[in-house]
């Protein structure tokens, strides 16, 4: 864009040249800018979900041979502890049912104690 | 990702698996048990380490001794209700209520004797260590632990403060 200025107007830009403009700052300026950056340092990162980390974990942990080895090994041994565990409760249970079973069948009086 | 997950389910699949073959194992000789035609003997059986020509002469023993048993329980019941007839108008004492009395009693006497007779018939058929073992199961188990006598916590206060 074209601008025609008149030949009188340069005692205007000189004094345009050696304008200067300063911005006023709020009140406080500096003190609340160290305040912010104050916070900013001794704010706690920020918290990731523990289903995140599991995540992660499934990802790059878990198919490490060794890791992956015990995990199996430690989910058979407590599969097959339950398993034998609530076995033995049930035979202790059929036992007892059946003594007294037995029991009542050779002694009638066992029905009224 | 992929293989995590793999392995993350073939760890629970394991366990299922393990859990199942456990339990099953377990649990075989209790399923044999219920499956036999006579369960409670087919126990005594197993309790007490029978072998086979000892578990078929106790099963003989106790099929004799069952129709006895339920006969002698069938006297017992008659002579209950011929009681409970005899009291129900009855006053006082009388001699038919004694000698009612006196007839269950000795029945009831029988009864445990005969019982007594057939578990050491039974604990005789068995190797000498099971046997005692069997009747210490029945001494445990059967009518022939009596109770001890009890008149409640009161009436005891009193008998100890009178003979002290």
């Amino acid at each position: 864009m074209k601008t025609n200025k008149p030949n009188d107007d340069a005692p205007l830009d000189a004094l345009l040249q050696e304008w200067k403009v300063k911005p006023s700052l709020p009140p406080r300026f500096n003190e609340q800018v160290w305040r912010r950056i104050e916070r900013a340092e001794t704010a706690p990162a920020r918290s990731v979900s523990l289903a995140t980390v599991f995540a992660n974990w499934i990802a790059t942990m878990l198919p490490r041979p060794a890791l992956a080895t015990a995990y199996v090994a430690v989910l058979l041994a407590i599969g097959a502890g339950v398993g034998w565990s609530q076995a033995r409760q049930e035979t202790a249970r059929v036992s007892s049912a059946l003594s007294a079973r037995y029991a009542q069948a050779v002694d009638p009086y066992q029905a009224n104690p | 990702m992929r293989r995590g997950i793999l392995i993350l389910v073939l760890g629970v699949v394991v366990a299922a698996i393990a859990y199942c073959c456990f339990y099953v194992m377990g649990t075989a000789t209790p399923r044999a048990l219920m499956q036999s035609a006579q369960p409670e003997l087919a126990w005594l059986k197993h309790e007490f380490n029978l072998g086979d020509a000892e578990f078929t002469r106790i099963s003989q023993l106790h099929a004799g001794y069952l129709p006895q048993c339920m006969e002698r329980c069938r006297r017992i019941d008659q002579l209950n209700d011929k009681l409970s007839k005899t009291l129900a108008t009855a006053t006082q004492v009388t001699p038919e209520v004694e000698t009612l009395l006196g007839e269950r009693a000795q029945m009831r006497a029988s009864c445990q004797a005969d019982m007594l007779k057939h578990f050491f018939e039974v604990s005789r058929t068995m190797p000498p260590e099971q046997g005692q073992r069997y009747l210490a199961w029945v001494r445990e188990n059967t009518c022939l632990r009596e109770q001890a006598m009890d008149h409640g916590p009161d009436n005891h206060a009193e008998k100890a403060t009178r003979h002290p």
